[in-house]
């Protein structure tokens, strides 16, 4: 695995790189989003978690504006996005080398099965490898085996890292 | 994870079987490639045809082929077929109302859960191509004999 230093200048995170990934239909256009897609990405996402989540978003593409690191990339439909992946090259606290994280990936329910959500994944892992990433990861609802089931399709596998929680009481 | 020799080979049938679409393969060949009882695996391969799972064809250049959605089918589907009782929903079976005993449930019952999505989530076609991903141009069989 690789990690250290991340390339940036020039590198596929940068939101200047045009996507190289393709949807199976010929009207969805991969592309990397601006701040012009915000609201849109908001919606969609809200539409598809089932509950909103707007403050996370507005914290990403507040970060995505100073940082080579930070990827978000939208599926257009005429026009329109119909689904979107954010994903980021960093570090974190647990002893392992600097990877790529999937934060999040959509696709409208209208428009599944085009082959969207694999054009975008491709895409991000692309970029990824491009700036030298040797591992990707991602945290995911124990439940959600049809999220699980696709990622693993990419050859996605349990990591050696379990996620731990506790409730802690108010007071 | 202990699983029944049945449960076994109703897996290793079904992923050689979709890994070769629009094949009839024989109940003997595949008994050969994993070396395994062709009586054994005809009982199994019939309990896969009444699930939808498989198909047969009987006379010259018959065989069993695969009639399932490869993308949709996961380990767990299989796994259901042929484990009585399963999932073991152990957590659950232990006697309510003692704290050690309700501890040892949750516990077991964590277990549970990660092993009941797993299984959920792995498909016969990523099974498929995570063989052919890892072994290169080694055929199918080859890569799975060396993994059980």
């Amino acid at each position: 695995m690789r990690g250290g230093t991340i390339r940036s200048a020039n590198g596929p995170m940068d939101a200047t790189a045009q996507p190289e990934s393709r949807a199976e239909s010929p009207n969805v256009t991969v592309t990397v989003a601006d701040a012009t897609d915000l609201a849109e990405i908001i919606d969609l996402d809200a539409r598809i978690a089932g509950y909103a989540r707007a403050d996370f978003w507005r914290d990403m593409f507040r970060q995505k504006a100073t940082s080579a690191t930070l990827c978000v990339v939208v599926a257009k439909s005429s026009g329109k996005i119909v689904g979107y992946v954010l994903g980021e090259i960093r570090s974190w606290p647990v002893r392992a080398p600097t990877c790529g994280w999937l934060y999040a990936i959509g696709v409208q329910k209208e428009h599944r099965q085009q082959k969207i959500a694999t054009a975008l994944m491709t895409e991000l892992i692309s970029r990824f490898k491009k700036n030298g990433v040797g591992a990707i990861r991602t945290m995911i609802d124990i439940d959600d085996h049809l999220l699980m089931s696709f990622l693993r399709s990419f050859g996605m596998t349990a990591g050696p890292f379990v996620e731990l929680e506790m409730r802690v009481s108010q007071p | 994870m202990k699983l029944q020799q049945a449960t076994r080979y109703a897996i290793w049938a079904v992923i050689e079987l979709a890994s070769r679409p629009n094949e009839q393969i024989r109940a003997q060949e595949l008994a050969q490639t994993y070396q395994i009882s062709q009586n054994h695996l005809v009982r199994i391969l019939h309990a896969l045809t009444k699930a939808n799972i498989v198909s047969s064809a009987r006379g010259p250049g018959g065989g069993f082929s695969f009639r399932g959605n490869a993308k949709r089918l996961t380990l767990y589907d299989i796994i259901c077929l042929f484990e009585t009782g399963w999932p073991n929903e152990e957590g659950q079976n232990l006697q309510a109302g003692n704290a050690l005993a309700n501890e040892l449930g949750r516990v077991l019952h964590e277990v549970d859960r990660i092993t009941s999505a797993t299984l959920r989530s792995v498909t016969v076609h990523t099974i498929i191509n995570n063989a052919r991903r890892s072994s290169g141009s080694h055929p199918l069989s080859d890569a799975l004999s060396k993994a059980s």
